[in-house]
């Protein structure tokens, strides 16, 4: 920073918390102001010091008719002091600016990991972007009511089983058609091949993706679990429709065949027998119970 | 997964648990009767175009099956979608056309 010569520091007084006008100051040192707030956390001040006497200059005035530097040698204050004060200043305001970006910085990081479990929540309450919202609510008697248009969608059944699990399980009957709005019950069955009891849990998938939002199960067999005695056959209904919503949508204007694919897994026991998790669609382990949201199976 | 290929494609599926839960199963073949039923009349050649009106009345006898053994909680027919007891089916299924 540049020595400033004292005889042009004619104009510019010291006060306490009142300062001159900017076109009055020198540039250099525009910013100086002794309020104690700004000064004050920086260093300790003995009483005579030459920035004590600096803060603590009671204001006599705007206007002064007496030369600063006048004042200046009255006070024992020299230009030395005034840039060393105004130094301090200038580092003490960089470390405020450093501290508000640094805190910038933190908040958007943490903003951005917050943005997926807040996202996630988001769309469940909204059913934004296609997810599906898991409310009663969403199927009421008038959702019910078949469209009064000819519209057909074909619903095929396809059935898997995983590998762990000795079961036969297929689809009755290969397909049904409804309406948008039009109730619909279909039937598998499952067969237990083994000469134990298992314990199977089910998953679902709806192809193609985007009529997943308007596929509604009333009632089904999947997400809990399903226990067959060795060598038992049952039967495992599906009451489902399809939301009317999806004869308005014009993006599934182009759709007329949705195939529905149940899978069945084996829920994992430990060595005594007890089941203690639950797989989910793509086979890991999940602890505890039922998942209620899993991923999907991968088709 | 769906990780490269969904990139494009903002909707994810996510399987979702049923309105009313899972149904207990039918460990011993109660309702069956009524399931063959409906079966037969789902494989007729009529229900190529759409499940015929009777055909979901006989849905409609499978769950009531269900509902009186108590492996399905008892529940109004329009809750589910199904024709009324009262009127009059044939008139009631508002799917009577072409």
């Amino acid at each position: 920073m540049p020595r400033i010569p004292v005889s042009q520091i004619h104009s510019y007084r010291i006060s306490a918390g009142r300062s001159v006008s900017v076109r009055q100051r020198p540039c250099a040192l525009r910013h100086l102001s002794t309020s104690p707030i700004a000064s004050a956390p920086e260093h300790p001040t003995t009483k005579d010091s030459p920035r004590a006497t600096m803060l603590n200059t009671p204001a006599s005035g705007i206007y002064s008719n007496i030369p600063l530097t006048k004042r200046m040698k009255e006070l024992g204050i020299t230009v030395g002091d005034l840039q060393r004060e105004h130094a301090r200043r200038e580092q003490l305001k960089n470390r405020t600016s450093g501290y508000y970006a640094l805190s910038l910085l933190v908040g958007t990081l943490a903003l951005s990991y917050a943005a997926v479990p807040f996202y996630r929540l988001l769309c469940q309450k909204t059913g934004w972007a296609g997810t599906p919202i898991v409310e009663s609510s969403k199927i009421t008697p008038d959702r019910l009511i078949p469209v009064d248009s000819n519209r057909k969608i074909i619903v095929r059944f396809e059935s898997d089983v995983s590998r762990s699990l000795p079961w036969k399980f297929e689809p009755l009957q290969r397909q049904v058609t409804v309406t948008p709005g039009e109730t619909a019950l279909a039937f598998f069955k499952a067969t237990n091949l083994s000469n134990q009891d298992i314990i199977g849990v089910a998953t679902y998938n709806v192809t193609p993706d985007q009529v997943a939002p308007y596929f509604s199960k009333i009632q089904c067999f999947c997400f809990e679990q399903q226990q067959l005695r060795a060598g038992e056959q049952v039967d495992m209904p599906v009451f489902f429709f399809i939301d009317p919503d999806f004869d308005i949508d014009p993006q599934m204007k182009h759709i007329h065949e949705v195939v529905l694919n149940y899978t069945f897994f084996k829920a994992k026991t430990n060595a005594s027998g007890q089941y203690l998790t639950v797989p989910d669609a793509a086979g890991n382990e999940i602890a505890g119970q039922i998942p209620i949201a899993v991923s999907t199976t991968g088709t | 997964m769906s990780f490269g290929g969904a990139s494009g494609n903002a909707k994810v599926f996510r399987p979702t648990p049923p309105d009313r839960g899972s149904f207990p199963l039918d460990h011993d073949g109660e309702c069956q009767a009524h399931m063959q039923v409906y079966l037969d009349c789902l494989r007729s050649s009529r229900s190529r175009e759409r499940v015929p009106a009777d055909c979901r009345l006989l849905a409609k006898e499978y769950l009531s099956c269900r509902m009186e053994r108590g492996l399905m909680l008892k529940d109004e027919w329009i809750n589910l979608g199904l024709p009324d007891d009262k009127k009059d089916s044939r008139a009631d299924v508002p799917d009577n056309r072409s």
